[in-house]
């Protein structure tokens, strides 16, 4: 038993750090060359439109009911917080509409958006590509004269950054059905009094902005799965941790892009979101 | 022979994959219109060859030619270029399995060619009739059996007439009856349409035949190269291994 544990320790002791370190650095450097080979591929033509709109289907108009549905049960959950929280102060049914919607439109909507899609669409082609990788497919793409990186990489990210900004729209107006549902079910309010009160106090730079911004979060879904998947060289755990690492670090890299660009547009625009 | 009667040249060719060295001075030449096999063991390196003469894997050391042409420093596009004259028929028959089989073979025409849709259709229908697949067009990958679905990939390599094909371990998982069929189509290939063959295997029995030249590769290094008889009558225990098998 000694003989067993000296051996495992004297055995990986010695090489599981610097291995560790290598392989950091390898993901690291390979991760900046593929991002940047990915913005200089972007930018070049020809797109093939029909890969792409096939990609916008299948990340965009399928996204589309989970984005919803989650946009209605947080209206729900955004209003009740703000009920519940001024419900004191009174005057609550004409606070809640503008102050939802400017909640929605600026932080919630954007950012919910580019989570859910993190999680639905980032694993499914952090999988999809690496599961191609593995049965050796984009082997024979590059074998077929097809250049797999446009064709995967590149239809992929396209189709994310147009998604994204359309998906943020249909969450923000789900959240702020959700909010009506909660408001008619708790007072008297009429849906034209609460439409006009939503808009009230939003200006067309409230949505734009923070919406394309959003185009970001569609890069950051397209690419950092991609890049998970398109470069795997490994077995069948792989396209476990693929998915899995795709998931993670989609959400981390929207919440950090969330974040900086939320700081950054405001600073370069010399005008403030905190009104 | 000249250096344009050369489809494949391996020249001082080193290649390792992560901490293993897959292969070490590989060099051999293929001249056009021959069958060069390539014989040996599991993880002998086999496929490493194959995949490092259309540009998938660059070597570390020694140099590639792909018809003539260097491609071992080669751009992206200039290797997507060059392999336009080559075919690969993969281990793993590696067939787009959301497409249906009708597509998989049209797929890579339609990108190389803009051919009109009932000239492309009537392309597929002839390589899908070559391989015996024409009653199935319509399946889906996933439906086919292993021998179907590697013919599948003759057939979708075979599409834009290739004047390279690469062929890795093409009786793979495949019955006596395809086995026959594949000999048959690759035989018909190298007589009749003189397409120069590039074929990974691991029985001397498949290939001994209709191979002009057999290598035959141990732990990554060529131990004979030569005419099948040539290669009879190397000493190497390994290679007298492989024909000892066939009797």
């Amino acid at each position: 038993m000694r003989h067993i544990i000296g051996l495992s320790i004297s055995k990986s002791h010695p090489f599981t750090k610097p291995s560790f370190a290598r392989h950091l650095w390898d993901t690291t450097t390979g991760f900046v060359s593929f991002v940047f080979r990915t913005i200089t591929e972007l930018f070049k033509p020809p797109w093939d439109a029909h890969e792409i709109s096939h990609q916008l289907y299948a990340i965009g108009c399928r996204s589309a009911p989970l984005i919803l549905a989650s946009g209605v049960v947080l209206g729900v959950a955004m209003t009740e917080l703000v009920w519940t929280s001024l419900g004191n102060l009174g005057a609550v049914g004409s606070v809640i509409p503008s102050e939802l919607s400017r909640m929605t439109f600026r932080q919630m909507g954007p950012l919910m958006t580019g989570l859910l899609v993190s999680g639905r669409v980032g694993a499914a082609i952090g999988a999809e590509l690496s599961v191609l990788r593995l049965t050796d497919q984009i082997d024979a793409l590059e074998s077929l004269a097809i250049d797999s990186f446009r064709y995967l990489v590149i239809s992929r990210v396209v189709a994310c950054i147009i998604a994204l900004p359309i998906l943020a729209t249909l969450m923000s107006f789900a959240e702020i059905a959700g909010g009506f549902l909660w408001v008619a079910a708790k007072s008297e309010a009429s849906f034209p009094l609460y439409a006009q009160r939503v808009f009230d106090k939003v200006e067309w730079s409230d949505y734009v902005v923070p919406t394309l911004m959003t185009a970001v979060s569609g890069f950051v879904i397209g690419t950092i799965p991609s890049f998970l998947g398109y470069t795997l060289d490994e077995n069948a755990a792989g396209v476990r941790r693929a998915a899995m690492h795709s998931v993670v670090f989609s959400c981390l890299f929207v919440i950090a892009s969330h974040v900086i660009l939320n700081a950054v547009i405001p600073f370069l625009s010399g005008r403030s979101f905190q009104r | 022979m000249t250096a344009g009667d050369v489809a494949v040249r391996f020249e001082e060719v080193a290649k390792s994959i992560g901490e293993t060295d897959v292969l070490e001075d590989i060099s051999f030449e293929v001249p056009r219109g021959t069958v060069f096999s390539i014989l040996g063991r599991r993880e002998a390196g086999k496929t490493t060859v194959l995949k490092l003469s259309i540009g998938l894997l660059k070597p570390d050391f020694g140099r590639v030619f792909l018809n003539n042409q260097d491609i071992t420093e080669m751009d992206h596009p200039g290797l997507l270029h060059v392999r336009r004259s080559t075919g690969f028929v993969f281990q793993t028959s590696a067939i787009f399995d959301s497409i249906s089989v009708a597509e998989n073979v049209a797929f890579p025409l339609r990108c190389a060619t803009h051919s009109p849709e009932s000239k492309l259709r009537e392309r597929v229908r002839q390589q899908l009739e070559l391989v015996g697949l024409e009653e199935d067009s319509d399946r889906m990958p996933n439906d086919l059996s292993a021998g179907m679905r590697k013919l599948l990939g003759f057939a979708r390599a075979l599409a834009s007439d290739p004047a390279i094909l690469l062929l890795d371990d093409p009786w793979c998982g495949v019955d006596s009856v395809t086995g026959a069929l594949i000999r048959e189509l690759l035989l018909n290939l190298k007589e009749r349409q003189g397409t120069t063959l590039l074929i990974a295997a691991n029985r001397m029995a498949e290939v001994r035949s209709f191979s002009d030249q057999i290598a035959v590769l141990e732990e990554g290094r060529i131990i004979a190269c030569g005419s099948p008889d040539e290669v009879e009558r190397c000493d190497h225990p390994v290679v007298k291994q492989f024909f000892l098998q066939d009797l």
